[in-house]
């Protein structure tokens, strides 16, 4: 009998994998900085506007020995983890009502259309009146920014749902509250996660934004308030931390990603 | 009515369905469709595409409801699917998100049955269909035979009294068709489930079958009724009848179709008679 069976190994070769792509990817990283380096080096641009990595990966170093970033770091993910917590948990059982209901998708998906198509930054006027300037406009902000594209993709995925599945669920003994959770909402998981990645890197952004309009802490208030201050080997640390952090992000979610919908991209 | 054990386990009562079409007409896939089948048999249901078969066995099965006639199971009138009446799908409809054992558990868990229970059962339906190795797998990690015996195990944990199977094994390739098709036949000699088979190719009917119930088009009907057992399958001479046999009728239900369209759908060698 048998049949040929693929995929499944999860060994340490895997593991292996992972680790030279890893490897692959940092070259041509390393490469941007040689070149980042070489053009302040060589005099094209000068030194006072653009710091080589030379002196700002140092600076990187000494905002964490003194332990400056972490209060900055802590507030930028305070807001962004909050306001994205909360799109995630009011976004997703309302996406999944929405795409279960179809006459109710159909009435409400131009409306989501709409909203999603304004510029999130240009809401912050509107938070900060309702709101202040402050920690919750900015929360606000992030929520805004994130539960479009959580909204939408859930609504996609709940719409998407194999209907086979469901009749087979059916014949197997399943009753609509069973069928719902068992069936639907996993169905729909590996969409809605694609919703929950697009929706957390558009929080970073805007929040990065928000935070050098109307804060005084966060990452993104940092990186302004040097530029301000005229530490410009400072303010491209703070980039700098602030791209590990994004990177960081990415990696996180995908690996939430894998972990929760392993077989994604295997049907 | 007087003897309850010559009621027939499945009964289909001049069933009539009519579907209506997107030009506002209407289409009538089955017409007064009128069948009974015993408790511990196979049969197959035979026929080119649009015969109908299909949708009677999803009537069987609760998830259509006829137009005219009526459906019974045991006496008792069918109005919704149920795990006394397990179908096979031939998409083989997984769950991909559940493991192997998972998929197998799926109907028990819905039966409320003892997580210790599931296991041990859920085991055994596996090793039923070889597959008792790989309960731990992923669904995807499964060739298309494989992920078919899943499915049959899966519907073996409904404990049903009648196993429905529509078209199972048509995506395989020839040589897995053969050890479905050889497992099935074990499988039923072993359980004695009721079985009725939807097919469009007249080897695999001959194969498995104690009647073959073949259909035809425009309006679905049953055109006529074969049995067979398993001396007559050993007869070289009487089977290669059977088989002429059922493909004239085949023939004159396909030909007014054109012979592209649908001569395609019934598989394996007509008999140059």
């Amino acid at each position: 009998m048998g049949g040929s069976t693929q995929g499944g190994s999860q060994g340490p070769s895997r593991t292996m994998a992972r680790l030279r792509s890893f490897g692959i990817a940092l070259v041509p990283i390393g490469g941007l900085f040689l070149v980042w380096e070489l053009i302040v080096g060589m005099g094209w641009v000068k030194a006072e506007l653009l710091t080589p990595p030379s002196i700002a990966i140092p600076e990187v170093w000494r905002y964490f020995a003194s332990g400056e970033i972490f209060s900055h770091l802590g507030a930028s993910l305070r807001r962004g983890a909050l306001g994205f917590a909360i799109a995630a948990v009011v976004g997703v059982p309302v996406g999944l009502f929405i795409g279960s209901v179809r006459w109710v998708s159909l009435g409400l998906s131009p409306v989501i259309e709409f909203l999603r198509q304004l510029p999130p930054l240009a809401m912050l006027p509107v938070f900060m009146l309702f709101l202040g300037l402050g920690f919750q406009a900015q929360v606000a902000i992030v929520i805004w920014a994130a539960i479009w594209p959580i909204l939408l993709n859930t609504v996609t995925g709940a719409l998407g749902v194999d209907e086979r599945l469901k009749k087979a669920a059916r014949t197997l003994g399943a009753g609509r509250r069973e069928i719902f959770l068992q069936v639907a909402l996993p169905a729909a998981l590996p969409t809605i996660m694609t919703g929950m990645r697009l929706g957390a890197s558009y929080a970073f952004l805007v929040l990065v934004a928000a935070e050098m309009v109307g804060a005084d802490s966060g990452i993104g208030f940092i990186i302004l308030n040097n530029q301000y201050t005229f530490k410009i080997p400072q303010m491209y640390a703070a980039i700098l931390i602030l791209a590990c952090l994004g990177i960081a992000l990415n990696y996180g979610l995908l690996w939430l990603e894998r972990l929760l919908t392993p077989w994604r991209g295997n049907t | 009515m007087s003897a309850v054990t010559s009621m027939p386990r499945l009964s289909v009562e001049r069933v009539s369905k009519t579907f209506p079409t997107a030009t506002g007409g209407s289409f009538q896939a089955l017409n007064e469709v009128a069948l009974d089948i015993a408790a511990e048999e196979f049969v197959s249901l035979l026929g080119p595409s649009g015969c109908g078969k299909s949708t009677l066995l999803e009537i069987i099965a609760g998830l259509q409801t006829p137009s005219s006639g009526r459906v019974s199971m045991d006496g008792e009138q069918i109005l919704r699917p149920g795990p006394e009446r397990a179908v096979v799908f031939q998409h083989f409809a997984l769950f991909p998100w559940r493991t192997v054992t998972g998929n197998v558990e799926f109907p028990m868990e819905m039966a409320r049955v003892a997580k210790t229970e599931r296991r041990r059962r859920a085991r055994e339906y596996l090793s039923m269909v070889g597959l008792e190795d790989f309960g731990d797998r992923h669904v995807w990690q499964l060739s298309g035979g494989m992920q078919q015996r899943v499915a049959l195990a899966r519907a073996m944990a409904c404990t049903p009294k009648v196993l429905l199977m529509d078209e199972p094994f048509s995506g395989a390739d020839a040589i897995t068709r053969e050890l479905l098709q050889a497992q099935l036949t074990k499988l039923h000699r072993a359980t004695r489930k009721t079985i009725l088979f939807v097919t469009h190719s007249v080897d695999e009917a001959i194969r498995m079958s104690d009647r073959i119930v073949v259909m035809g088009t425009r309006p679905g009907r049953i055109v006529s009724i074969f049995s067979l057992d398993d001396a007559t399958r050993e007869h070289a001479d009487k089977m290669a009848e059977l088989r002429a046999a059922i493909w004239n009728l085949l023939r004159k239900e396909i030909l007014p179709l054109g012979e592209g369209e649908a001569g395609n759908e019934i598989r394996g060698e007509a008999p140059s008679t």
